[in-house]
């Protein structure tokens, strides 16, 4: 038997090749390896990917999102509009879906939000605070939709200083309180005094977690 | 964004999941050292969660290794396979004092169903049968009572028949239904059988059950906190000195554990068994529907493209503003982004239809979404209707019809996976009249090198190793649906010795005990070298033709016609093949070898060629069981017939099993008196997050034997033919809109 563990070992080091072992068990597997060593490697927040001038340069182009707690960040830009609904897409393939500001989807994350209906939350920011209901799909382990239904309560928190790539902006920060039956979270979102969600930080799923959104 | 799901879990946790509610028991139950939820040897009456495994190892000094899968079928039943090597009494004589003892390997299986919930003032009950269709060293019946007090104690009593009737065992109470009841037939080894046929196993011992003396058990667990526990019980197996039973230094009944569960999934408990020895144990549980890579780590779809009013006011199709090869070689490299192949397409005014060929998405369901979606990019607007043809081996599955503004209107829509479902028409697919067909870019040859493990169980004295080495494999597609395919291996581990499996005294040709020789002498192997042709000879009708070496052991030609209407539940199957056996040195030849007695040499004695064949049923029974049912002629010329029930899961688990009865005589068969086995299929995307049409299948055989033996050819028709039928396609429409 030991003779078996020394070869597994020398055999291990040696990469499968060839266009018939893309996905093959031992590439997935050392893929895997390689995304958990890699993710225990990182230290600190990811540098944003997007400069204050490029910014400038192409006015409200980008949407700076913010995953897994600070440590990815990545600069989308739109990809495709369908009614009142924008997704933005980034370089690595990752979507977000933003309806007036608010996530109704994203792809590309462990445990996508696949769709959502978002009623009376953008209202209520526009009010100054009020009640709303969403619907959120997701998808589960045995690839079924699972819908969680939550009510939505947004309250005023207040005047904020919010700096995005240098530049600060005064914001009224509101936070929206959602409860469902299985679910509960707290979404923040900072309103220029124009009214637009310049930056937010919305829940995605359990398993995704939050996105932090920024309009640079 | 790189995605770095190893450390969403923490992140996740800011969203409070109201509804765990985890009480301290909640983690489960313990595992025994029998593998099944339980003490330490006695069941309790819990059960696991519904479709959880868990797979045990344990070790006691003299109570020997045990490895065990115990699978929750249902809510209620359980079933569990066990391997266990111990050491065994040899035959007691009168006055013969303690017999000497020799290792064995036992192969069992259990069942045990809970009758009965705990409620406020009343345990749950179980049922069970311990070793009931194994040689029968374990073969115990019992019913079980379990009540929790708190959260955190619970409490077991029960009674046991057969070896669990043996410590302190009273007159079977049974006894007054029936005086049948008040004796047990004995157990008789198979090497010692006085008769030919006795003892040899893998037979429902039914007129033992619930027989002969029965005896009281129970313990209690306790859970200090959520990861530590401490079990004691008194057991009701005293392990007597018997012929044939196993060699246990038993002073006491009394056992007692430490359970340590570091995380969900993973037990480790040590005890203190029969008054005499340490023990150790390890259980591992996995559970098919909970995913740990959650809904995948599938990189994002191009968003729908939506028309604008006058777009879609368009009846015809501008031709000049959009020819159709630009369309088409557009089409074919968006496609190509998806790891999909552009077969064909027809373009008219107002429909569009597509045959593709997903390489990419175990989710058929995925990958129609995905190529739906780059149809919006760029086919004609006037087109509102997109026919999803999805094919494989270049063969045509069926026809999806969609149209194109409920994509648009649907996407990201909340309820959009249910409707978009109900306005979705499955056919069968067209003809190839209409199609403009991609030319196939010259042969494409694909290979690879890759480093192969490959398991081998049961080996006497060592039941579990493994042989390692390189495998080169080749596939050079003449056609889409016409395909040549090789696998040529080379050990690491140079020549060994044949497997040591078990002598097979018969007069059948050894069919498939002879694998023990087959690919030890060290050099090259050819695992396979075939030649395939697929076709579709009519509308629900799917044929397959392969010939050459088609496995390990066995080279000829294979025919395959299988019918399955798209939306239907039955599909029926007919194959026919002509084989002979090859050289067992796995290069070209053909021959049959047979050993000597004595010398244990193998000889060249000629060639053996057999005629096999099936007629098959399958069923989709709903509820996420298969059935199926094969009748017909096996390796060995024997006739008979298999059934397979397997219980499938939307995300790919299968898990199954299949019994073969065959006219060969069970003492001709063996030890295990007919073949029986479990089956196991994982997909890689699971485990690994990245879509991937792979999968891991095994099947853990009770042993591979002689009767009932099968042809091991690739590409059966209908594995291949379901992926694109609707209640596949059904089962995953999840994924669509992924």
């Amino acid at each position: 038997m030991k003779s078996i563990f020394k070869v597994v070992a020398a055999l291990a080091v040696l990469s499968a090749c060839g266009p018939l072992n893309e996905n093959s068990a031992a590439k997935g597997f050392l893929g895997v390896v390689k995304a958990r060593l890699g993710g225990a490697a990182a230290t600190g927040p990811a540098q944003p990917p997007l400069s204050r001038a490029q910014a400038d340069a192409n006015p409200g182009a980008f949407l700076l999102v913010t995953a897994y707690g600070g440590n990815s960040v990545a600069s989308l830009v739109m990809g495709g509009t369908n009614g009142n609904r924008v997704t933005w897409l980034s370089a690595d393939n990752v979507t977000v879906t933003l309806e007036n500001g608010i996530i109704v989807a994203t792809r590309g994350f462990p445990r996508d939000l696949i769709a959502a209906q978002v009623t009376g939350i953008r209202e209520a920011l526009a009010a100054g605070g009020g009640n709303g209901s969403r619907v959120h799909e997701t998808l589960d382990g045995l690839d079924q939709i699972s819908t969680e239904l939550l009510q939505c309560s947004i309250v005023l928190d207040g005047a904020e200083n919010v700096e995005i790539l240098g530049k600060v902006t005064p914001t009224r920060k509101f936070t929206e309180s959602c409860r469902g039956e299985t679910l509960a979270f707290s979404n923040t979102y900072w309103l220029s005094t124009g009214g637009a969600i310049i930056k937010s930080s919305q829940a995605v799923s359990p398993g995704t977690g939050f996105l932090q959104l920024e309009r640079p | 964004m790189r995605k770095r799901y190893g450390q969403t879990v923490g992140y996740a946790a800011l969203l409070t999941a109201l509804a765990s509610g985890v009480h301290a028991q909640d983690n489960g139950p313990s595992y025994t050292f029998f593998g099944t939820p339980g003490l330490l040897e006695m069941p309790t009456a819990e059960s696991a969660a519904p479709s959880e495994i868990a797979a045990t190892l344990s070790y006691a000094g003299s109570g020997g290794y045990k490895t065990s899968f115990t699978y929750q079928l249902t809510d209620r039943l359980s079933g569990s396979f066990r391997y266990a090597s111990v050491d065994q009494y040899g035959i007691v004589r009168p006055g013969g004092g303690v017999p000497n003892t020799y290792e064995t390997f036992d192969r069992s299986f259990d069942l045990q169903y809970r009758l009965t919930d705990e409620s406020r003032y009343l345990p749950a009950v179980a049922i069970g049968l311990r070793d009931f269709l194994g040689t029968g060293r374990f073969s115990s019946e019992y019913v079980v009572g379990s009540k929790s007090f708190g959260s955190n104690l619970i409490v077991t009593g029960g009674i046991g028949w057969g070896r669990m009737g043996t410590q302190n065992g009273f007159d079977n109470p049974l006894g007054v239904i029936s005086s049948a009841f008040d004796t047990r037939p004995a157990y008789v080894d198979r090497e010692f059988a006085d008769e030919p046929g006795e003892g040899n196993g893998g037979t429902i011992a039914a007129n033992s059950f619930f027989r002969g003396d029965a005896a009281l058990f129970g313990g209690l667990e306790y859970q200090i906190n959520p990861t530590l526990g401490v079990k004691a019980e008194y057991s009701s197996i005293s392990y007597p000195v018997e012929t044939f039973t196993p060699a246990v230094d038993h002073e006491s009944p009394w056992n007692f554990g430490v359970t340590w569960r570091p995380r969900p999934g993973t037990e480790v408990s040590l005890a203190y068994l029969y008054g005499t020895e340490i023990a150790a144990t390890a259980t591992f549980v996995i559970n098919p529907t909970d995913r740990p890579t959650l809904s995948g780590l599938d990189p994002a779809p191009a968003p729908v493209r939506v028309r604008d009013a006058n777009q879609r006011a368009a009846l015809t199709w501008d031709q000049a503003k959009q020819p159709e090869p630009a369309v088409r070689a557009g089409l074919t490299q968006l496609l190509a982004v998806e790891g999909i192949d552009l077969l064909g397409l027809e373009i008219t005014d107002r429909t569009a239809r597509l045959r593709y060929q997903n390489n990419r998405f175990r989710s058929e369901a995925q990958a129609m979404g995905r190529a739906a979606r780059m149809m919006t990019q760029i086919i004609p607007p006037s087109v509102n209707t997109f026919i999803m043809e999805p094919a494989r081996e270049g063969i045509p599955l069926s026809a999806t019809t969609l149209r194109r503004s409920d994509i648009e209107a649907l996407e990201n829509r909340v309820g959009a996976t249910d409707a978009l479902l109900s306005r979705t028409s499955f056919g069968a697919a067209g003809s190839d009249d209409g199609l403009v067909f991609n030319p196939v870019d010259g042969p494409r040859f694909q290979w690879g090198i890759a480093p192969y493990m490959a398991l081998i169980l049961f080996n006497k004295g060592d039941p579990i190793s493994a042989d390692v080495g390189l495998s080169f494999d080749a596939q050079y597609q003449i056609a889409p649906n016409l395909i040549v395919s090789g696998r040529i291996q080379q050990s690491a581990l140079g020549e060994q010795e044949p497997l040591d499996f078990f002598d097979n005294p018969n007069d059948y040709v050894n069919v498939r005990t002879d694998t023990a020789f087959f690919g030890r002498h060290g050099g090259p192997t050819l695992e396979h070298l075939t030649v395939t042709h697929y076709s579709r000879p009519g509308e629900n009708l799917y044929g397959r033709i392969t010939a050459g070496y088609l496995e390990r052991m066995y080279g000829g030609v294979s025919g395959e016609l299988l019918w399955k209407p798209v939306d239907s539940r039955l599909a029926l199957g007919a194959e026919l093949n002509y084989t002979m056996m090859r050289d067992q040195d796995m290069g070209l030849g053909f021959a049959l070898y047979e050993t000597t007695p004595g010398t244990r040499d193998r000889v060249e004695v000629g060639d053996y060629d057999v005629v096999t064949g099936h007629l098959s049923a399958y069923y989709d029974l709903g509820r996420g069981f298969q059935a199926q049912l094969d009748v017909g002629r096996y390796l060995a010329g024997d006739w008979g017939a298999t059934f397979a029930l397997d219980r499938e899961f939307e995300n790919g688990w299968k898990i199954g099993g299949y019994v073969t009865l065959t006219d060969m005589p069970f003492d001709d068969f063996g030890e295990g008196s007919f073949d029986k086995g479990i089956r196991v299929t994982i997909p890689y995307d699971y485990f690994v997050g990245t879509p991937s049409r792979r999968n891991v299948s095994t099947t853990l055989q009770s042993l591979s034997r002689d009767g009932g033996a099968r042809l091991d050819v690739d590409g059966r028709l209908y594995e291949i033919v379901r992926d694109g039928h609707q209640a596949d396609l059904t089962d995953t429409w999840g994924r669509f809109w992924r």
